[in-house]
């Protein structure tokens, strides 16, 4: 690891001038709310290099000694020139002014001008909360990862469903950050909605496969979503009244400038009308889920700053028998500290847990209660330095510590006549340790390397470890309790280059390893909140994903057009099925279930998107494969993955027609899910049992639908309170896409069978009032 | 707790969903064997029934396999079933006999399935468990609105494991009377081997089949079934029932215990088991 950092150091410190530098940093903000501009660009104008602010709004560049003017540009905000004269290192931050006044000037990328073109990084996606809200939304509720569903690459795992597949990865391949803590299941209510409340969010960023060396623990896709840190210039409201839920954000200074708060906060309200249902057992139920996000930031100076972080969100279903209830709770507090101006860290301590609990309540001797929990408990320290304008390394290491508890319950009373069970908790350590850099090579090549190493280990909770063979416990052995008794480390190199074919389009090339080692135990397609999440171990490898992609990026009119074709290949290898039959729901022996082999994917996505100007939006072409061979499954044959669709196509446009109306339309067309249908049958006991295809060898019959919204300004934009209401229509042709298909019996004739598609949603029109002030 | 589970989930997952027929094109699976028997505790006449497959669509009941040689062993006995005269396909022995608590029963058919005039031979076995003590039913009134409750008093072998298969009778009719609504179960949700007023069956009285009327005899059969036959039960009642994106796996098909001699290719679906079972009733005299 050491020569790899040496390496990293070397390469990064070689294409340094040696000549004496000054350096000037500091932040980019928003001039009316003081929100951080995250990928803000700085441009030199005289050397014609430049850098982008990083996550926190902060940027640094080291120039020799002289005169220059910084060009400082976001989109959808006035570009900024400032003239600085450099015989020391200064400190310079500013704002930005938002454009967004002036119809033509609607932005719906949250990255800075150009970046699309000039950033080495590829296969990343970049979503504002102001693009999301205009996204038409399922009962208008706006929402995150309908809006990713949206882009190419990205696929629904099922109707109406908050799980996400990217380029053919499962959707427990995904990390999901929220402020950088893990959220182990991002839906609300079955899937239907996410647990990210737009309103409170800032920044949005999908990696699809490129997923810097910072990141790890997933093969597939990075979802790094980051709140708003709260306006730091004046007291201020967001909300909205909508047809299922209500949501309020409030946000202001405590100290001007120097602290600020945001506190946001969202709950349906379905069950307040069940009380008005005829039927006694409605009456008696409950059905809601709530979110709460809140952040505090604190200014010390310009080199330290605090921000502290938490969500804590929950569904709650109930009958007069019968509950459940689940959630997210994360905590991040993190520590913004400039060592020099050329040395930028963030030390991060993270707290995350996902819960859930069933209740029964059929008499006293069937009264039980199931709870599974998982937590999280993490360590990063980060650090950047910047070698010179466009040249910086990253370096930093992280741990997490992760308790599982699979499941515990049984009986409640002593009237019970079912046991209490407690599964064997698990507890692991994840680790890494990782350096990452990005050096330009002359005036066209940018070259992007990391390396990134993963470490797992597996704590003793005291009680026996089984070893498998064929998937039967051969022997056991126990150790002591917080004793590391397996770990397992690998290395995760990441590269890629980027080419300038001209000042406004690229060529850039890609490979990445990724490793993950903790999994969902889900056979569903979309999974469940119910599904618990299993550790590598003795028994079960981490799973390998090697992925190789490259890409031609361009832009047009001034970057208001983004055109972009990439291409994929992904290997996976120790990849997870479950045997056919797999008990995994209330399964304590879990890894028994388990299946091994290997899978790949490959794919095209094509995307042109139209940034600015009164009608904007993208069109997507996505081509995507992906298949697995896994040990004893689809008798040891090839077969497609659930998320295999070859064709899908997303069209998302808004218009703004006036300063009182915009319209938005959202068309999506995808291959059908595969799936396994019946081919014969055969009769037992009078039922008909089917005999079934192959794996995956049919498919739904492909997907298509078409959603639109309009907005309406109720009040001009220069009132400090401002609404709007938007009306929205979800499949507004009324598509039949099924959901599931089952097979049953005519009723005359029990002999004969037929097919029955059960499809979710047809005409869905909500309306939403919101308002600002 | 997996009990508790599924009823939660099925609460849970009542969706105001739409449902609309669909055509579905699939090409036909390969004819399969179909062998379906068993030998209990009873003394009856035990059945094996021998059957073929056919394409999902079909619109008639499965032909029937005629003319089979179907022997079952076990327990120093050898028992030659027949042809059933008015029942083609359905292989009885004759009536009084009983398999033995605690033997291993094998089962041995002699037929030509793929009609070459070749007869191909087929086997499987099955360990007869010990049987179950029952000692009383009763009723009680539900939490689930216009549910009735049958419970049953009784006691289960000391076994590390036991697999349990109940079956109710009303007025000496079958109640749940085919494969999907067979209740199978295993003792791991017991506290001890003990059955005491557990809850077996819920009873819709607004549903006609359910409902039960004073003077009713009521009967509950509880059977001690191997686990392989357990799983088989679960398997195929999965696969009956059918899955969802959100709760189910992907279908696969129901495994089987019956091998094929001389490595025979014949696809082959069934099973063959035996059990031990016993039973007990009272007549319904309402609840309060």
């Amino acid at each position: 690891m050491m020569r790899w950092l040496l390496f990293f150091l070397l390469l990064s410190g070689s294409l340094c001038a040696q000549e004496r530098r000054f350096t000037v940093s500091g932040t980019i903000t928003d001039q009316v709310d003081g929100e951080s501009l995250i990928g803000a660009n700085v441009r030199v104008v005289e050397t014609r290099s430049g850098v982008a602010a990083n996550a926190y709004g902060y940027y640094s560049l080291s120039l020799s000694p002289g005169t220059y003017t910084l060009q400082f540009s976001f989109v959808g905000y006035a570009t900024r020139e400032v003239q600085v004269q450099l015989r020391e290192n200064r400190k310079l931050n500013v704002s930005l002014e938002s454009s967004g006044s002036q119809l033509d000037a609607v932005v719906v990328s949250s990255k800075g001008k150009g970046a699309h073109v000039t950033d080495p990084v590829m296969s990343v996606e970049h979503l504002s909360a102001g693009t999301i809200k205009k996204i038409p939304a399922m009962m208008g509720e706006v929402d995150i990862i309908k809006a990713i569903q949206l882009l190419p690459g990205v696929q629904s795992t099922s109707e109406g469903s908050s799980g996400f597949s990217v380029r053919g990865g499962s959707h427990d391949q995904n990390l999901v950050l929220l402020d950088e803590a893990t959220v182990y299941s991002a839906s609300h209510l079955m899937g239907f909605f996410s647990v990210f409340n737009n309103d409170a969010v800032k920044d949005v960023v999908l990696y699809k496969g490129d997923i810097p060396a910072t990141f790890g623990g997933r093969l597939s896709s990075l979802l790094d979503v980051r709140t708003k840190d709260g306006n730091s210039r004046k007291f201020s409201g967001t909300g909205g009244i909508g047809l299922i839920s209500s949501r309020l954000t409030l946000e202001g200074p405590i100290v001007q400038d120097r602290s600020s708060f945001l506190l946001s906060g969202r709950r349906t309200y379905a069950d307040m009308f069940l009380p008005l249902a005829n039927d006694e057992n409605l009456r008696k139920s409950t059905l809601y889920f709530y979110d709460l996000n809140a952040k505090l930031n604190y200014r010390f100076n310009d080199n330290n700053r605090l921000y502290l972080a938490a969500y804590h969100g929950r569904d709650k279903f109930a009958t007069n028998f019968a509950g459940m209830d689940f959630g997210n709770t994360t905590v991040t507090l993190r520590w913004n500290h400039v060592f020099t101006p050329r040395l930028f860290s963030n030390f991060t301590a993270i707290g995350s847990s996902y819960s859930y609990s069933m209740q029964l309540n059929l008499n006293a001797q069937l009264k039980e209660e199931w709870k599974s929990k998982m937590e999280d408990y993490g360590l990063k320290a980060d650090f950047t330095y910047h070698f010179t304008s466009g040249q910086n390394l990253k370096f930093g290491y992280q741990a997490m510590y992760h308790v599982f508890i699979p499941g515990q319950g049984g009986g409640v009373g002593a009237d019970a006549i079912i046991g209490r069970i407690s599964f064997p908790h698990t507890y692991a350590l994840e680790h890494a340790l990782y350096a990452a850099g990005e050096t330009s090579v002359g005036s066209r090549l940018k070259l992007k390397y990391g390396l990134r190493y993963s470490l797992f280990q597996n704590i003793s909770n005291g009680k026996e470890i089984e070893f498998l063979e064929n998937y039967q416990a051969t022997r056991t052995e126990t150790y002591a309790k917080g004793k590391i008794y397996h770990s397992r480390g690998l290395f995760e190199p990441r590269a890629g280059l980027l080419w300038m074919l001209s000042p406004a389009s690229s060529f850039k090339a890609g490979y990445t390893r990724t490793v993950q080692y903790i999994q969902m135990a889900s056979n569903s397609t979309s999974g469940s909140p119910l599904d618990v999440w299993f550790q590598s171990s003795q028994n079960v490898k981490p799973q390998l994903c090697d992925q190789y992609s490259m890409g031609f990026f361009r832009n047009f009119s001034a970057d208001a057009y983004e055109l972009s074709v990439e291409l994929y290949y992904k290997g996976l290898r120790n990849v997870i099925d479950f045997k056919d039959h797999a008990q995994l729901m209330g399964e304590e022996k879990i890894e028994q279930e388990l299946r091994f082999g290997k899978g790949y994917a490959y794919g095209m996505e094509w995307m042109l998107r139209k940034n600015t100007g009164r009608l904007n939006g993208w069109l997507s072409y996505t081509y995507s494969r992906s298949r697995r061979k896994i040990d004893r499954i689809n008798e040891n044959r090839w077969y497609r993955s659930p998320y295999d669709k070859p064709h899908s196509i997303s069209l998302a446009a808004n218009f703004e027609l006036n300063s009182k109306w915009s319209l938005s339309a959202n068309w999506v067309y995808a291959s059908g899910n595969p799936v396994t249908f019946p081919t014969g049958r055969f009769q037992i006991e009078g039922d008909y049992v089917p005999i079934y295809s192959g794996r995956n060898e049919y498919r739904y019959p492909d997907y298509h639908r078409l959603d639109l919204s309009a907005t309406v300004q109720l009040s001009p934009k220069e009132k400090r309170f401002r609404s709007e209401l938007n009306f929205s229509l979800y499949n507004a042709y009324g598509r039949k896409n099924p959901w599931t298909i089952q097979f049953l019996h005519e009723e005359q004739a029990p002999d004969t069978m037929y097919a029955e598609q059960i499809y979710l949603f047809s005409f869905v029109p909500s309306v939403t009032w919101n308002f600002t002030f | 707790m997996k009990t508790g589970i599924c009823i939660f989930l099925g609460c849970a997952f009542c969706l105001q969903a739409c449902t609309a027929r669909i055509d579905i094109s699939t090409a036909d699976a390969p004819e399969r064997l179909v062998i379906y028997g068993a030998i209990t505790s009873d003394t009856m006449r035990h059945a094996v029934r021998i059957t073929r497959s056919a394409s999902f669509f079909a619109t008639t009941p499965p032909e029937a396999i005629s003319r089979a040689e179907v022997v079952i062993t076990g327990g120093g006995e050898e028992f030659r079933l027949t042809e059933n005269a008015l029942e083609p396909g359905l292989y009885e022995t004759d009536a009084g006999v009983f398999g033995t608590e605690g033997e291993t029963y094998e089962l041995y058919i002699c037929l030509d399935f793929d009609g070459n005039g070749e007869p191909e031979e087929y086997e499987a076995s099955s360990f007869l468990p010990p049987p179950p003590r029952m000692d009383s039913i009763g009723f009680r009134r539900s939490l689930i609105n216009d549910h009735i409750e049958v419970l049953v008093w009784g006691g289960l072998p000391d076994n590390k494991e036991n697999y349990l298969s109940l079956h109710l009778y009303r007025n000496g009719e079958l109640m749940n009377d085919s494969l999907s609504r067979y209740m199978v179960m295993d003792d791991e949700f017991l506290d001890g081997k003990e059955v005491t007023a557990a809850s077996c069956f819920f009873l819709d009285q607004k549903e006609d089949e359910e409902t039960l009327v004073p003077g009713d005899r009521i009967v509950v059969r509880l059977d001690l079934i191997t686990r392989d036959y357990a799983e088989f039960i679960w398997n195929a009642q999965s696969e009956i029932q059918g899955s969802n994106p959100i709760f189910g796996g992907p279908p696969a098909n129901v495994p089987t215990n019956i091998r094929a001699r001389n490595g025979a290719a014949t696809p082959i679906s069934g099973f063959f088991t035996a059990y031990s079972g016993r039973s007990a009733g009272r007549v319904y005299d309402g609840v309060e």
